[in-house]
């Protein structure tokens, strides 16, 4: 159907309203309560027009558009009627923005300019109402508050959670929950829809939550910009949630190949940024990717295409989480790639850093097992001590991955003692056999995870008592604090704020000589600076010492290709070493990092190797059906008090002495009501926005 | 003291929560005989009433004399004035009936209609809760001798586009019903901003007591009831009132067995200065 508006004939569709009519041919008409995926209202009568034939003005947001209709945006009884509703606004509005949250992009404050209206013709007094900053996430500031109904329509006719309304007080009618409880207690889905509709200062996100540094989409949805791997995150929980375990593998799996290895032991930054911490408990964001890897199934293999074979070989050294990613999606765009592994197993540091009770062997052989299915070929047991020669060998292109297998020892006075034993070499051992002697009292020197790792593993290969001992203070250790927990369950004993001062002993070690700390910090060479105690020293007696104070690359220096900052590879922006055809990433180059990073890096340097192949470095693969999330949350009784799905770990004094997997993952139905616990931060992005009148040609114009 | 209509409690409250805005309300029958709440100088009562009838039914179901009443006003709070004429046809599509009594003011009591406008609007449209809050706002400025020049023009502007513009038949309702009252009071509403007087000397700001000093027998009555110690005198004496510190709560008033204390809100007599002995003062 054809309309008119000021004069310009313009096509409408059937259903459409003036406004929607006007607007999708860039025509602007003002408008306050309609926002664009809500009802209208007619509520704030910014939108009359002036239809020809009819009498008086109407609100173009309720009018539907008919053919041959004639429509006149600014008659001088729209522009008056236009411009006296937002007087009538403004008049029990406070006065200053300059101190709003909305300052700047506030629907209202950008319309009173348009209309040129100010309250003065009427009596301006505001209706009093004090800050709201006890919910979490979300801030309340009613006292600006126009009640234009658009939170209330997004909580109510959009989201289904019910929480926001219209109620009454002395006042008259403002905007709240049933008898002004908390928005928790209301059953508040936290989905911050409210807050993306809200065209005032009245509801914002609350002050300081978010990143500033990121753009506003990524720090809407905190935990998939936390993911170094870019899982989308709220994606899968969303699938878990409906028990769709095949849908929750392939989001992950659209990112990584490593779904159940990362869900056994990522670090998960993810979780420590999630906002439902705010509300009560982040989600277990990481366990369930291991559920999702489980409960999953193969689906998503149907769905995985490679790519035609370009004829074009990448040979990849080190087969860890960097290398075997990089692999994995270079088969995946049909180059024909060679996984060249020193050790007689692959992994990496999968295989031997990380202990089996963490890790099983089962788990990470089921999914390199996936990713050589894929067409990687793996030769084990090769070590390539110069990448560079691999291309004359008839490789287009070599990746180094070869991690950092090289335990740094100490330069202590005793360090060559027999008994005396570095994380690497004592890891790998206790992994690939034969377990490793050692004696009955240990004492492993470090405070990260890699002690603790190597702490307990001594445990388990028989030690009596095992301490760990370091620099830093219990709160300062860099260990995550559940691993240093479970550490402390086991009977790890730790002995923190001190620093080691020589290794004792005659034909083997004996102990320890170390000293407490009164402070330390790194010098800009990053060299410990330390102030020790005077009178403090003591010997920790140990017939066993490990260090576990870092490693390094093995054999990078020899490699032939240009290093940083001493032992690492160096690379520029594109992964790229310094022999052209050469690529390096993972440990290799940014030093010990967690296995996401590694493997991130691993797929964004597939993406450029991929790029020197002669491809166009595009690796999205989607691996699952494309879905809309359903919008309609519903109420959910409780939902912000739902606690947190607790770990299930088999009790201390059973797993201290074997190597079985100490923690139980959750099972599909636990781990759907866990995932269900997600906010959902992603949806309200998905929200539309009013454009700004200065974004419409003849908004330009003025009234 | 004023025979004001004393105001039903705060009226019917709209419709709350994400309910539609106007309730349904079944079909206006003038056959049906309706319980009615009728208010007016003589208090509350319900009268079992039909659809249409005549004012002067109205008013000897009620028990008063027409030429009591100045105005009758149909609904509450969104509704319509009428002048006092017994022989109009009334239709009681309405729930409440107020008689305003000769004695009420109608800035007063416009001003407290604007109120329960105001809580009850639904909130969901600009002009019907802005629309109310400025009439109260307004309404109640006039009242309390608050009035600007520019308040009638905007009173009439409010309600006009209150009558077209808001979303719900309650609010169209209230914007006629200030354009009925302003047809019929505006001689009223306007003395109270530009003479600064109150006819009806119902709005205490206009107010000034005084004691007529023929009539003061100098009994002490009144004195002894004011709370602000602002009338002086002794027995025997024409005791003299202190506008300065005079609430006009008219305690006095209903004190004084001699009708001596008066009201104006305009153009004081003379007036002795001090208490002088009764009879001394001419
Ligand atoms: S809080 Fe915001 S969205 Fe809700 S009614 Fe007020 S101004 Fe509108
Ligand atoms: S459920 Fe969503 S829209 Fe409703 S109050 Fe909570 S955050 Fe706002
Ligand atoms: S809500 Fe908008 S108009 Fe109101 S104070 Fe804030 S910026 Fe200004
Ligand atoms: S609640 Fe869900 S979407 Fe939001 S940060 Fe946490 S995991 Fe991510």
């Amino acid at each position: 159907m054809r309309l008119t508006i000021d004069g310009r004939t313009i096509e409408a569709a059937e259903g459409q309203t003036v406004l929607q009519a006007a607007l999708a041919h860039d025509i602007y008409i003002p408008h306050l309560c309609k926002h664009p995926d809500l009802e209208a209202a007619g509520g704030c009568r910014l939108c009359v027009v002036q239809v020809k034939g009819r009498d008086g003005v109407v609100p173009a947001c309720e009018t539907p558009a008919e053919d041959g209709m004639e429509v006149l945006t600014a008659t001088e009884e729209a522009l008056h009627i236009r411009r006296m509703s937002m007087e009538l606004m403004l008049a029990s509005h406070p006065s200053e923005c300059t101190d709003c949250p909305k300052y700047g992009n506030c629907e209202l404050q950008s319309l009173y300019q348009y209309l040129d209206a100010s309250a003065e013709r009427w009596r301006t007094k505001g209706r009093p109402m004090p800050e709201d900053a006890s919910n979490p996430l979300i801030r309340h500031l009613f006292v600006r508050c126009i009640r234009c109904g658009r939170c209330v329509r997004a909580c109510n006719e959009l989201r289904g959670v019910k929480v926001l309304d219209y109620r009454r007080d002395r006042q008259g009618v403002r905007i709240g929950t049933e008898g002004g409880v908390s928005l928790a207690e209301a059953g508040c889905r936290f989905c911050g829809a409210c807050v993306e509709v809200c065209p005032t200062g009245a509801i914002t996100d609350a002050a300081g939550l978010l990143d500033p540094a990121l753009p506003r989409i990524k720090a809407l949805v905190p935990c998939r910009s936390a993911c170094p791997g870019e899982i989308d995150i709220p994606a899968y929980l969303r699938s878990a949630a409906r028990g769709d375990w095949a849908a929750a593998a392939a989001v992950i799996r659209e990112r990584t190949p490593f779904p159940a290895v990362l869900g056994s032991i990522c670090p998960h930054p993810c979780e420590d940024r999630c906002r439902r911490g705010a509300v009560n408990e982040p989600l277990s964001i990481c366990r369930l990717k291991r559920t999702a890897a489980e409960a999953g199934g193969e689906q998503w293999k149907t769905r995985r295409r490679r790519d035609p074979a370009t004829g074009r070989r990448a040979a990849v050294v080190g087969s860890g989480p960097a290398g075997l990613t990089a692999a994995y999606y270079l088969a995946m765009k049909g180059h024909d790639v060679t996984v060249f592994e020193a050790l007689p197993k692959p992994g990496g540091q999968l295989r031997v850093g990380i202990p089996a009770y963490r890790l099983p062997d089962a788990l990470l052989d089921g999914e390199i097992a996936a990713i050589l299915e894929g067409g990687v070929a793996l030769r084990t047991g090769v070590r390539i001590e110069r990448p560079a020669e691999l291309l004359e060998q008839g490789f287009d292109a070599v990746l180094v991955a070869a991690g950092t297998h090289k335990g740094t020892v100490l330069p202590l006075k005793g360090r060559d003692l027999p008994g005396v034993l570095v994380n690497t070499a004592f890891l790998r051992e206790a992994r690939l056999g034969p377990i490793p002697a050692v004696g009955e009292r240990v004492v492993v020197l470090g405070g990260g995870n890699v002690a603790m790792d190597c702490a307990r593993t001594a445990l388990r290969c028989g030690a009596k008592q095992v301490t760990v001992a370091c620099l830093e203070r219990r709160d300062e250790m860099t260990a995550s604090p559940e691993e240093i927990d479970e550490a402390l369950d086991e009977g790890v004993g730790l002995c923190s704020g001190v620093t080691f001062l020589s290794i004792e002993g005659e034909e083997r070690v004996s102990g320890v000589q170390v000293q407490e700390v009164a402070a330390f910090h790194f010098d800009e060479n990053r060299r410990a600076v330390i102030t020790p105690r005077e009178g403090t020293e003591r010997l920790l007696p140990a017939d066993t010492v490990i260090f576990a104070v870092g490693q390094s690359p093995d054999g990078a220096a020899d490699m032939g290709l240009a290093l940083c900052r001493g032992a690492y590879l160096q690379t520029g922006e594109d992964g790229g070493a310094s022999v052209p055809g050469v690529f390096a990433a993972g440990d290799v180059v940014t030093g010990t990092r967690s296995v996401i990073e590694a493997a991130a890096a691993g797929r964004r340097c597939a993406q450029s190797m991929d790029r020197w192949l002669g491809g166009d470095g595009d690796l999205t693969e989607p691996l699952r059906a494309p879905s809309e999330p359903d919008p309609y949350l519903g109420r959910t009784e409780g939902f912000a008090g739902r606690k947190r799905l607790a770990a299930e770990r088999r009790p201390a004094q059973d797993r201290r002495w074997d190597f079985a997997p100490v923690e139980r993952m959750p099972g599909a139905g636990a781990g759907a009501c866990e995932a269900a616990r997600c906010l959902q931060c992603d949806l309200r992005l998905r929200l539309g926005r009013n454009k700004f009148w200065n974004e419409y040609p003849n908004g330009r114009e003025g009234v | 003291m004023s025979g004001t209509i004393r105001l039903i409690s705060p009226a019917r409250a709209g419709p709350i929560g994400s309910s539609p805005a106007a309730p349904e309300r079944p079909a206006f029958d003038p056959g049906q005989r309706r319980q009615i709440l009728v208010s007016g100088p003589g208090g509350e009562a319900v009268h079992k009433l039909p659809g249409r009838l005549k004012l002067s039914e109205l008013l000897d179901r009620y028990g008063v004399q027409p030429d009591r009443i100045r105005a009758v006003y149909l609904g509450w709070p969104a509704g319509q004035f009428f002048p006092c004429e017994p022989d109009r046809e009334l239709e009681l599509d309405c729930e409440t009936v107020c008689l305003a009594g000769r004695e009420a003011c109608m800035v007063d009591l416009l001003a407290r209609l604007a109120l329960d406008m105001r809580t009850a609007a639904c909130g969901r449209c600009v002009f019907g809760r802005e629309g109310a809050y400025q009439l109260h706002l307004i309404l109640s400025d006039i009242a309390a001798k608050k009035g600007r020049s520019a308040d009638l023009d905007r009173l009439t502007e409010l309600g006009g586009a209150m009558r077209t513009q808001c979303a719900c038949t309650l609010g169209q309702a209230a914007g006629g019903s200030l354009l009925s009252a302003l047809a019929l009071f505006r001689p009223e509403i306007e003395a109270h901003i530009t003479k600064k007087i109150c006819p009806a000397l119902v709005c205490r700001p206009f107010i000034s007591y005084y004691i007529d000093p023929a009539l003061c027998t100098g009994c002490q009555a009144c004195a002894d009831s004011c709370g602000e110690e602002a009338i002086a005198g002794r027995k025997g004496f024409i005791h003299v009132l202190d506008r300065t510190l005079c609430e006009a709560c008219g305690q006095c008033r209903a004190a004084c067995p001699q009708g001596a204390i008066k009201a104006v809100s305009e153009g004081l007599p003379r007036l002795p200065a001090k208490p002088v002995a009764c009879g001394a003062w001419r």
